[in-house]
């Protein structure tokens, strides 16, 4: 049996159906959650995130008015949710509370470690560079699923990639085996 | 992507491959799902209670707005009883300009229209007449004598 889409899943969530809103959970939590931990350098942070998305998900997604793909609306609500929770934490900071990316139980540090080497990775990278390689490389997205959630022309999507592996080839790579 | 040497001697792809395997490895927590559910459960009663806060709110309101606006509709051309305009709206067969639907039949009332909105121009029920008015007036002033000596 084909699993069925994730407009399917919307559809039938929006008309009563609970089971498919945890279809969509399921499908799209790893992927939240890893973005979440390069975003949000905390593996605590990244799960209280993920959750703020689908919480949000569960209200907005009745709305939806399928202009774009439902993973775009997860995947911009994720970022917007993980830019709250930097700004808030940079604020605690400002005031005297430093946050503490290793907080967290000790079966995330494992987590923390890749997170880090992927921020490390894409940190020498201009924003849009970044996003395209966080997308296209780490979470295998196509070329079109990429274009879509970044809200750009595939063509461009190719031309970032490509300038971001060459920047990568230039000096990326520094730091990355410590 | 073709495979490239960086200048430290570092092969670029196969560390970039390296780092995606390990990256790929991240998943969620198993109890994610029941935490949104829980998270959910938690938010319902507050939405819940909001709405249902909202309203009474709202007919509160409502109430206020009738009783500003009861001594408006006395202050015009002629002295129309609230009373006045709902007999002449049932006997008209339509609700008169203005009117709030379910509020007159309530309170006995029934709201001035907006200046200037088309219902008020006569668009949705006609103008009553003179001698209509006249004779609801004495109508209703006949009515208040008739309760006044009962009491």
């Amino acid at each position: 049996m084909t699993e069925p889409s994730d407009v399917e899943l919307v559809q039938r969530f929006r008309s009563g159906d609970p089971e498919a809103f945890d279809a969509i959970v399921r499908r799209y939590q790893d992927t939240l959650y890893r973005l979440a931990s390069v975003w949000l350098y905390n593996p605590q942070h990244a799960e209280d995130a993920v959750q703020d998305v689908f919480l949000r998900a569960w209200r907005g997604l009745r709305r939806f008015g399928f202009r774009a793909a439902p993973f775009t609306w997860l995947y911009r609500t994720a970022r917007h949710v993980c830019n709250e929770y930097n700004r808030r934490r940079a604020n605690e900071a400002l005031d005297g509370e430093p946050a503490d990316p290793a907080a967290g139980p000790e079966r995330r540090v494992g987590d923390l470690d890749a997170a880090r080497r992927v921020r490390r990775l894409v940190a020498v990278l201009p924003g849009r560079q970044r996003e395209v390689v966080m997308l296209r490389i780490f979470e295998e997205l196509s070329v079109a699923d990429t274009a879509q959630a970044m809200g750009c022309r595939q063509g461009t999507v190719k031309a970032l990639l490509h300038k971001a592996v060459r920047r990568l080839r230039e000096n990326g790579m520094e730091g990355l085996g410590e | 992507m073709n495979r490239r040497v960086s200048d430290e001697g570092i092969d670029v792809e196969a560390e970039i491959e390296a780092i995606r395997r390990e990256y790929r490895l991240l998943k969620a927590p198993d109890h994610n799902l029941c935490r949104v559910h829980a998270r959910l459960r938690e938010e319902r009663p507050r939405r819940v209670a909001l709405p249902a806060a909202g309203a009474a709110l709202a007919a509160t309101l409502a109430v206020a707005a009738l009783l500003l606006a009861l001594p408006r509709a006395d202050r015009g051309e002629t002295e129309i009883r609230p009373t006045s305009l709902t007999v002449l709206s049932l006997a008209a067969g339509s609700r008169p300009a203005g009117a709030v639907p379910g509020l007159s039949s309530m309170r006995g009332i029934s709201l001035p229209a907006p200046p200037g909105s088309a219902a008020g121009a006569g668009a949705a029920a006609p103008a009553p007449t003179d001698t209509e008015l006249e004779d609801l007036r004495n109508h209703s002033r006949d009515e208040e004598e008739k309760d006044h000596a009962k009491s």
